[in-house]
């Protein structure tokens, strides 16, 4: 929309000094509009809901990408008593070493026994000790560049060398999952279109079902010479003050409930979970939007009305 | 100065039949014109033209020197501030007072309150209605809702007042009483068109009449 018109329009959305005697109390009063508010309040609330959790599986696509992105990791299965006839601790060693030689590899670290027991905690509790347990000793192999070619080529060279070795290429079951997560990103943000819409058109709804009731009033306006500001300012203040507060109920809903979550789960909440830094800036963006919206919707559909007749 | 001119003006509601043929006439700016026939002769719908609520099908009106033909929103709505109209059916706005129903037109202009109050206060002075400003039309008789809403079309001191069977439904003292203040504003230099079956009134207060029959219009 060119300046020109955006300013002009913004101002009437905005303004406070509006007659609204002919219809103004007749509509706010009306049992549609007092609920108004609290059905934007439950839009906007969903809408948000919907945007968090979108973002809560982008942060972590994200952390996903950024963990990953360039590692895979060679197994050793506990059946193996020691590689090429090696010592166990000889044929580690000799493991690494090849591992770390390889002009693919940046960097290969075995992982340590505290850490297999942190991953494995949730299922074997605290008291259990993974010494004693049948576990495949596993490497981190982080390389220079992650590509079908470079793997393959490891994994031949590997295969060589230390014949029991397994290599895990991460990006198999990496890509399914963001594939997975990119799906529900999208539900998340369709989810949150339809509720924002929904609000919307409700809205348009109760603003067409005010016009078909004061019809015979609009009528007459319109024959004393009202203009479509005129009467589009009926309703207005009234509009306003529903999708405003509407939208202050959702928001501070959303963030009563986020700031629940955060001290329930402190501790658990996994990271990424919610809005992080410029995020926060879409959670109060989508009220605001809601709230323009409605007073666009309203005038939309005031004046669409108006335009049926001479 | 002619202020109102059909040329060849016919009309219709959507795909209906045409319910006026070839309307042509001119209103002289201050004229006084009655305008009769039988009950669904077009009289209606020939007011509605000419306080443009309607588009004729075909033809051409000029009102204020202006094609209101044209569509032109702007046009229009300016034009119908230059117009004052006497429903048959009063038309209160049932939620507003007397005197609130009476100021519309000015709070349409953007009026200032104080100049509101004080139009309001003489307008329903004028019609007799002084002490009954902040009544609920739905409490005032026929007589007195005719009234106010005879105030409310003429507050704005229109070039043109129209007004649909004023005095269907009052007893024939108020229906002269009626009339007498369409003469006052007609003296005043407003141009005026009433829709009537009283035949008793057009001879107590003689002006040109317009016959609509079944859609055509004669003058006598």
């Amino acid at each position: 929309m060119p300046k020109g018109r955006l300013v002009p329009l913004l101002r009437f959305f905005l303004r406070t000094e509006v007659d609204t005697t002919p219809l103004g109390s007749a509509f706010s009063s009306e049992r549609a509009t007092v609920i108004l508010p609290w059905v934007i309040g439950v839009m906007v609330y969903l809408a948000l809901l919907m945007v968090s959790a979108s973002m809560s599986i982008d942060n972590t696509i994200a952390r996903w990408r950024a963990d990953l992105a360039d590692r895979i990791t060679v197994v050793v299965p506990p059946a193996v008593e020691g590689l090429g006839g090696m010592p166990l601790t000889e044929s580690h060693n000799s493991l690494l070493s090849f591992l770390r030689s390889d002009v693919s590899v940046s960097r290969a670290e075995e992982i340590p026994s505290a850490k297999l027991q942190l991953l494995l905690e949730p299922w074997l509790g605290t008291a259990a000790h993974v010494e004693g347990l049948p576990l495949p000793r596993m490497i981190e192999v982080d390389m220079r560049k992650v590509d079908s070619v470079a793997i393959a080529q490891l994994r031949t060279r590997l295969t060589e060398n230390f014949p029991q070795v397994l290599l895990d290429d991460h990006r198999f079951w990496r890509n399914r999952l963001l594939a997975v997560g990119r799906i529900l990103q999208g539900i998340g943000l369709v989810a949150m279109i339809v509720a924002l819409a929904t609000a919307l058109v409700i809205v348009a709804l109760g603003v067409q079902i005010a016009m078909s009731k004061h019809a015979t009033t609009i009528q007459l306006l319109r024959v004393m010479g009202a203009d479509d500001s005129y009467i589009t300012a009926q309703f207005l203040p009234a509009v306003r003050r529903a999708s405003a507060i509407g939208s202050l109920i959702g928001l501070l809903v959303f963030l009563s409930t986020y700031a629940l979550l955060r001290i329930v789960g402190d501790g658990f909440a996994p990271q990424g979970m919610g809005p992080q830094d410029w995020q926060w800036a879409m959670v109060f963006f989508v009220p605001l939007f809601l709230f323009l919206a409605a007073l666009a919707v309203l005038v939309i559909t005031i004046w669409g009305r108006l335009r049926e007749a001479p | 100065m002619v202020l109102v001119r059909f040329d060849n003006v016919g009309m219709r509601y959507g795909l209906g039949p045409e319910v006026l043929h070839d309307i042509a006439f001119s209103l002289p700016s201050g004229s006084f014109h009655y305008l009769t026939g039988p009950s669904g002769a077009g009289k209606t719908s020939l007011l509605r033209l000419m306080f443009l609520a309607q588009q004729p099908s075909r033809g051409t009106i000029n009102a204020f020197g202006k094609d209101v033909t044209s569509k032109d929103r702007k046009v229009l709505q300016s034009l119908r501030r230059r117009i004052g109209v006497v429903f048959q059916e009063f038309r209160m706005v049932s939620h507003l007072s007397a005197a609130e129903n009476v100021a519309l037109p000015l709070r349409i202009r953007g009026m200032s309150e104080p100049s509101i109050r004080e139009h309001v206060r003489e307008i329903m002075a004028w019609v007799g209605l002084e002490h009954h400003t902040e009544a609920d039309t739905a409490t005032l008789s026929g007589g007195q809702q005719q009234r106010v809403a005879i105030a409310r079309a003429v507050i704005s001191n229109p070039d043109l007042l129209l007004a649909d069977e004023p005095t269907g439904n009052v007893d024939d003292a108020l229906a002269e009483r009626l009339l007498y203040l369409f003469e006052q504003m007609h003296k005043n230099g407003t141009t005026v068109v009433v829709a009537t079956h009283n035949r008793r009134l057009i001879e107590r207060y003689p002006h040109p009449v317009f016959q609509l029959d079944d859609g055509w219009l004669k003058k006598s």
